[in-house]
């Protein structure tokens, strides 16, 4: 009964009130905390100080390239954003979780009342974030760039927004490749195997090519296999598009946004099979 | 009382060598109980398998056979996880991050609003002792002793009922030490359960109810520190005398004590089987006076070191 008196006194004065968070409240809380830890890395800085000087040297490159100053601009501005935009995603997917194993700063994180799945969906998201705000940075540099080069540039801006988009969608496609190679291998190959999934999804028509065009019935179903397999990246690019001022049909950009989606949800289903199996000792 | 670990045949291996072939084995038959409201401490050398073990009951591993109960429950289970507070052995945190960013992150995570976060923050920050500017700044500029500090903040923030510590103590000063001693003893005032891993014998005898002495993964003596102490072979305490000549140096030698005689001071280690005023009461007859007397080896360290080497033999 004393022990239970001095237990009384002792508890009651600053407990908290442990209400059973939502799965939904647990990831907005990783994800916040995934940003901001995020946009503070000096890398990301640097990667998107290095997207704004290839944008504004496009300028340059406008000037010897007399009246086609527009379409360089958007070609390589473009292709810029396309590029380092993957190589910040990987290397934010691959950091990510793989960090907090190496420093086993996740093993606190796990012993808190989290599903393994909601720290995958966490942290992505909180790079999804962080992809778009740079991605936002990048694209307004090459507007202000465009508004250089060309009085038009003005007709140019309805199409950027669904280019981007897309070009977001195909970074988000990159971290999430990533974060689930980060489960089994080391940084390096995690980069290496995310980068080359990104390179033959830009590339995955090749494979239907070589399936139609080889002679081994094997070598056949092994093209037809990667070329269903991998993700195609060229659905979800309309740069050519927005260059040759063509009209984007939503329907086409609601198809590629789904394929997308999807291919996502199954690398990140993937990547949280791996995390959940995975122990740390 | 109830139990709040339950531990039964717990048994976990690592695969070893080329190609995985080999396996060790880190915990081996591991079978024991935590009641609630007592401070446990897991004892035991480097290697002996204390932060697997803590592992295994946080579910950061899976065993290889046995299980593991919390509250009855599995550990796996989100809701059971949400009344324990877990201090690693060497605590790491997001070097982004500053202390309180990490309280405040993991206090959402347990679903507490920005008031409640707001006032456990600033109860926990007192309760563990850390000053205001060095929550302030981010972890990666922080000292491994104020690192423990954030992490027993972080472990007590959702007021668990159960505490988890691997090696709480490590990396702290001595004040810093006997604060986080009083802190658990409060705690345990308070009806926390502590579980606490350590390799100091010193600290589980200050402040545990029961012991767990575990050998390469292997549980070898459980009870109360007393207990264990008193089945032993006693301590060693150091008398420092003066007076003493040859022949009454030569009989406390004869006695079993190791006697190391500077000029007038004469250092006297005795073993404590016998009552340490039996010694001093020797001494004084040998024509001695005793200036000191002060503990050399507790006599649950020196039950500890015949348990190891008792393993040891047995296990060739």
């Amino acid at each position: 009964m004393i022990a239970a008196h001095r237990r009384a006194s002792v508890a009651v004065s600053s407990a908290p009130a442990v209400t059973s968070s939502s799965s939904f409240g647990r990831i907005i809380a990783i994800a916040s905390t995934a940003t901001c830890e995020l946009l503070r890395e000096r890398v990301l800085r640097v990667l998107i100080l290095f997207a704004l000087l290839l944008i504004v040297m496009t300028l340059l490159l406008g000037e010897v390239s007399v009246g086609q100053e527009r379409r360089i601009v958007l070609d390589v501005g473009l292709g810029a954003i396309r590029a380092l935009g993957t190589v910040m995603a990987v290397l934010m997917g691959v950091r990510l979780l793989e960090r907090e194993i190496e420093r086993r700063t996740i093993a606190v994180l796990l012993t808190k009342p989290v599903r393994r799945w909601e720290v995958i969906i966490g942290k992505f998201c909180g790079c999804a974030v962080v992809l778009l705000v740079s991605v936002g940075i990048m694209t307004a540099g090459l507007v202000v760039v465009l508004a250089l080069v060309t009085p038009t540039w003005t007709t140019e801006l309805p199409l950027l927004p669904p280019v981007v988009f897309l070009f977001w969608l195909q970074f988000l496609l990159a971290a999430a490749f990533a974060i689930a190679f980060s489960m089994f291998s080391t940084p390096t190959l995690s980069t290496i195997f995310a980068l080359s999934i990104v390179l033959i999804g830009h590339a995955s028509r090749e494979f239907l090519y070589w399936a139609e065009t080889v002679r081994s019935p094997a070598l056949a179903f092994l093209s037809r296999a990667l070329y269903y397999g991998l993700p195609n990246l060229q659905h979800l690019n309309f740069t050519a598009a927005i260059v040759h001022r063509q009209e984007i049909a939503w329907s086409a950009i609601g198809m590629a946004s789904a394929y997308a989606t999807l291919y996502l949800a199954v690398v990140l289903l993937l990547a949280a099979i791996l995390f959940h199996r995975r122990e740390f000792p | 009382m109830s139990a709040v670990i339950v531990v039964e045949n717990l048994t976990k291996d690592y695969a070893s060598g080329r190609l995985r072939r080999r396996s060790y084995r880190a915990v081996d038959h591991l079978t024991l109980e935590v009641q609630e409201g007592e401070i446990f401490g897991l004892l035991g050398p480097n290697g002996a398998g204390k932060t697997t073990t803590v592992k295994l009951l946080l579910h950061l591993i899976r065993p290889t056979s046995g299980r593991v109960r919390l509250f009855g429950r599995s550990p796996e289970e989100p809701a059971v996880r949400a009344q324990l507070g877990f201090l690693p052995e060497h605590p790491a945190f997001p070097e982004a991050l500053t202390g309180r960013e990490l309280l405040d992150y993991f206090g959402r995570l347990f679903g507490l609003s920005r008031a409640d976060r707001a006032a456990r923050i600033a109860a926990v920050l007192r309760q563990v002792g850390i000053p205001t500017a060095v929550v302030d700044r981010p972890m990666r500029q922080l000292s491994r002793g104020e690192l423990t500090r954030i992490g027993l903040a972080q472990a007590l923030l959702h007021d668990p009922k159960l505490l988890i510590l691997d090696d709480p103590m490590g990396g702290l000063d001595p004040e810093g030490r006997r604060q986080v001693r009083d802190l658990l003893l409060r705690l345990r005032e308070g009806g926390k359960t502590i579980f606490l891993s350590t390799a100091v014998v010193a600290e589980v005898e200050a402040i545990c109810d029961r012991v767990a002495l575990l050998h390469r993964g292997r549980l070898r003596a459980c009870g109360s520190p007393i207990e264990l102490a008193a089945s032993g072979e006693g301590g060693t305490v150091e008398i420092l005398a003066r007076d003493l000549d040859a022949r009454a140096c030569a009989s406390l030698r004869a006695r079993g004590c190791a006697v190391h005689a500077d000029r007038a001071l004469v250092r006297i280690q005795a073993p404590t089987s016998a009552d340490v005023g039996e010694w001093v009461d020797v001494i004084q007859q040998l024509g001695g006076r005793v200036i000191a007397v002060s503990p050399l080896r507790s006599p649950l360290e020196r039950f500890f070191a015949n348990a190891l080497t008792a393993s040891e033999t047995l296990e060739g």
